[in-house]
């Protein structure tokens, strides 16, 4: 991953509804990729959620502003991941309105793959 | 909470009552429950050891959908500026914050009280201080809410002052008289009647009814009810969710 | 060159503790009491790997986990959620022992005085190069039965692996 863009990972899957985002990644970090990816209109209607250790409060404010809809600080649990993921997904359906199937991506970590 | 081993699981008790051994100066685990038998004063130190206090922000969504969209746009209609909530068997006050987090943010006009009772008085502390760790500020709590009444304190978080102090915790056992600082229009007694037999249970909810206002509502577990057991109370659908109220004869 | 004791930051070593049991409760072992408190004599790691990170904040924390191989690849198992017997590659390793080390650090940095940014983990065989810095806390466990180090180094300052803003 160390030399892709994530930017072009998502352009490969259209169908990723939900975007799971490390702070932490080589290239660039998790808060650009978001601020990146806002600025996309063909990724409007993509969930964008931060899971990851950073979790200062002012990290907090500024991936919510730069566009993120939730935000996981690591460690969690499955049930805390299912619920935050289905909380920010309703919000996503209720915007989006019509009915859309897709998959869910993680995307990266600091992992290199 | 009680709670149940499962089989296989007794080595959980061996490592949870380790760190409480080794504090007490006991040889090892066996000796300390031994020990327990005559000792009485450690007896609220294993129960909290052994409990998982768990619990969520908002827990199960519904009561508190049903808060928002119809108990307390129902007390303001009828000209209420103040509310007074108790949350019974409050464990670390999440319950009882998360009412306080719904009043600010959708009613912002109305001013609170809320008491949170607990038999546990470490978890009462808890409660009190009002500050959680990270884990338990991912449970149930949307980051924009988080943000919004939390300051990062070291490896917590805590709840902003301004409703904290609309909350009062006190140690408290369901099975005494109720706490002072009724009547309350809304009480929230949720998952801890199904660890009671029924003759407690009604018990329990006789004294519920003794400080609820008139037209005060009632918020039980999702598995929980009062049919069968308390008759003077009826179950109410509110916004999509159900809740108990003294049947009208009774109230009156 | 080593500073003077007095002058080292301190940390809250329960702070540590809960930190490193709420990530093998939530992450690896789904409940809690599998990672203790280890106390009297520590079993010695065997063929022993290092993970750490480096918080950047007044002063260099690295954060350092040891563990020994074979706990390591059972560690990996639990984390990647991978059958009992599957074999454990140095990827899968570096995965994991990466993730453990990136949860925990990122944790302690909010106990660490002005806490920054945070490094990229790093995986060895052997212990890093840590310039002769002061160890500012340590911790160890028993998970599983075997023994897994936590320690806090105070680096010189401007040393340590990059962080990010």
């Amino acid at each position: 991953m160390t030399a892709v863009r994530p930017s072009i990972r998502l352009e490969a899957h259209p169908d990723v509804v939900l975007c799971c985002i490390d702070w932490n990644m080589p290239v660039m970090t998790g808060f650009e990729f978001v601020v990146e990816a806002r600025k996309r209109q063909e990724w409007r209607d993509i969930t964008l959620m931060m899971v990851t250790t950073e979790g200062e409060h002012d990290q907090i404010v500024r991936a919510l502003a730069a566009g993120a809809h939730e935000y996981v600080i690591k460690p969690f649990t499955p049930e805390i991941m299912l619920d935050k993921a289905r909380g920010s997904l309703a919000c996503w359906t209720r915007r989006c309105r019509h009915e859309r199937r897709g998959g869910l991506a993680s995307h990266g970590g600091w992992r290199g793959h | 909470m009680p709670s149940r081993l499962e089989s296989g699981k007794e080595y959980l008790v061996e490592s949870r009552l380790a760190p409480l051994a080794r504090s007490a100066g006991s040889a090892d685990v066996d000796s300390y429950i031994r020990g327990l038998r005559t000792n009485v004063a450690h007896h609220d130190a294993v129960v909290d050891a052994l409990t998982t206090n768990e619990t969520s922000w908002f827990r199960d969504r519904a009561p508190f959908t049903a808060l928002k969209g119809s108990v307390l746009p129902d007390l303001i209609a009828k000209g209420r500026r103040h509310v007074k909530v108790w949350s019974a068997a409050c464990s670390t006050g999440q319950e009882a914050y998360s009412v306080a987090i719904t009043v600010a943010d959708d009613f912002p006009a109305l001013t609170l009280s809320i008491v949170g009772t607990d038999l546990s008085d470490r978890v009462v502390e808890r409660a009190r201080a009002g500050q959680y760790t990270q884990l338990e500020v991912n449970r149930g709590l949307p980051a924009a809410t988080l943000v919004k009444y939390f300051q990062r304190s070291g490896p917590t978080f805590e709840i902003a002052p301004r409703l904290r102090q609309q909350v009062t915790f006190r140690k408290h056992n369901l099975l005494d008289a109720p706490p002072v600082g009724g009547p309350y229009d809304v009480v929230f007694l949720r998952n801890v009647l199904i660890y009671f037999d029924v003759a407690t249970k009604r018990d329990v909810l006789r004294r519920v009814r003794s400080v609820l206002a008139p037209g005060g509502t009632l918020f039980l577990g999702a598995a929980e009810t009062t049919i069968g057991i308390d008759d003077a109370w009826e179950r109410v659908e509110a916004a999509g969710g159900s809740v108990y109220r003294l049947k009208e004869a009774k109230a009156a | 060159m080593s500073a003077v004791a007095g002058s080292l930051p301190t940390v809250d070593g329960e702070a540590i503790e809960a930190i490193a049991q709420d990530f093998f409760a939530t992450m690896v072992d789904g409940e809690h009491g599998v990672l203790v408190p280890g106390y009297g004599e520590m079993a010695p790691l065997v063929d022993a790997r290092f993970t750490w990170v480096d918080v950047h904040g007044e002063t260099v924390t690295r954060v350092l986990v040891a563990v020994g191989r074979s706990t390591g690849d059972m560690l990996t198992r639990a984390l990647l959620a991978l059958p009992d017997d599957a074999p454990i590659g140095d990827a899968d390793f570096a995965d994991a022992a990466g993730e453990v080390v990136n949860v925990i650090g990122g944790n302690i940095k909010s106990l660490v005085h002005g806490g920054g940014a945070l490094s990229l983990p790093q995986v060895a065989d052997a212990a890093p190069d840590c310039g002769g810095a002061p160890l500012i806390s340590e911790t160890w466990f028993t998970w599983r039965g075997a023994p897994l180090t936590l320690t806090l180094w105070n680096l010189p300052e401007h040393a340590g692996s990059a962080g990010r803003p």
